[in-house]
């Protein structure tokens, strides 16, 4: 494995692992790939773990980016694709398994948390997707047209 | 050598001289002052505090406090450059007889990359909590001082790094203060990307 995938691949399964911790939260439950929450925690947990040891045990990682490793702007592009990566992944993964609904109320502020107004729909993560990408194309035509 | 100098090139040989004592302590803190392994790990941090907050407005909090730690990492960034156009400083395997046990990078020693931008952002996120705080202030320090210990930095360079991150604080706070509105509208942009 090259070692911009194996960075890859060790940051998505440590950010898979950050947003299992971090969909304890009410807010961010669409992006859970478990219903129990302890059990969220545990492969969050181990996943970041794995990762960081999958990186630096299978390879020699302390490599000049002359010499075949990466600079800082390849690091943080990869970094953020990943993450990128991760996020996508969770929330597809999540409305498939466990059909987690997203909230979103007539302002468009979108949250996963109870709202108390009763003027708001609920969408799926993709629904949510397609409702912006074409609310972005309507924007966009009066941005030009004006 | 008196002076700043030698006290610094003391440091220097004290810390240094725990590399080449045995190969698994040369590999930790070689992984330690990789440039994978804490940069890496504050990245998570910063990327678990984006979707973590009991309530709507420590959500917020929290997403603006990540923001303004890359915007000063990136100022952080830009005052090590401009530094760099006038100001170059050989690194110690160039200059000394030291046990390294790392890669030889090309660029100044002075200041410390590596310091300046893990320092530059984790110092906007210490206003979270004290027991985070400590960890990310306990990372940078331990990622730095294996940076010395490995041969590559004096600690001079690491000081001055975490210098330059301080400094680049209130420009930071101050391009934050005038771009409001622009702040608001890229949240709101994210937010409905990314619901939370």
């Amino acid at each position: 494995m090259g070692f911009s995938l194996a960075y890859f691949v060790a940051c998505s399964l440590a950010c898979i692992g950050i947003l299992q911790l971090a969909s304890i939260s009410p807010r961010s439950r669409y992006l859970q790939l478990f219903k129990l929450g302890s059990l969220r925690k545990f492969v969050g947990l181990l996943l970041i773990f794995a990762s960081f040891l999958l990186f630096f045990l299978t390879g020699d990682r302390v490599i000049s980016d002359h010499e075949g490793g990466l600079d800082a702007n390849q690091q943080a592009i990869i970094f953020s694709l990943s993450a990128l990566f991760s996020y996508i992944f969770c929330a597809v993964v999540s409305q498939l398994i466990l059909k987690v609904i997203i909230k979103v109320d007539s302002t468009n502020e979108i949250t996963c948390s109870p709202i108390h107004k009763k003027d708001y729909y609920e969408l799926t993560f993709s629904e949510l997707q397609e409702k912006n990408w074409s609310d972005f194309k309507v924007w966009i035509t009066q941005y030009f047209k004006s | 050598m008196v002076g700043f100098q030698g006290v610094d090139y003391s440091i220097f040989q004290i810390l240094n001289s725990l590399a080449g004592r045995s190969s698994e302590l040369d590999f930790l803190l070689a992984t330690m002052a990789s440039d994978f392994l804490i940069p890496v790990g504050l990245g998570l941090i910063l990327f678990h505090k984006w979707f973590s907050g009991r309530t709507d407005n420590q959500m917020k909090y929290n997403q603006k406090l990540v923001l303004i730690s890359l915007v000063n990492m990136a100022i952080a960034a830009l005052l090590v450059f401009i530094l760099n156009l006038w100001f170059f400083r050989e690194r110690p395997f160039a200059v000394h007889d030291v046990n390294l046990i790392f890669y030889q990078p090309t660029d100044s020693s002075m200041p410390s990359n590596f310091a300046t931008g893990t320092f530059a952002l984790v110092l906007p996120m210490l206003r979270v909590n004290l027991q985070q705080a400590a960890l990310m202030i306990l990372m940078v320090l331990t990622g730095s001082l294996s940076r010395v210990c490995v041969g590559i930095h004096y600690p001079s360079d690491i000081l001055v790094g975490f210098m330059l991150a301080i400094f680049a604080i209130p420009i930071t706070l101050i391009l934050v203060r005038y771009t409001n509105a622009l702040q608001e509208r890229i949240f709101h942009i994210t937010r409905r990307l990314i619901p939370t």
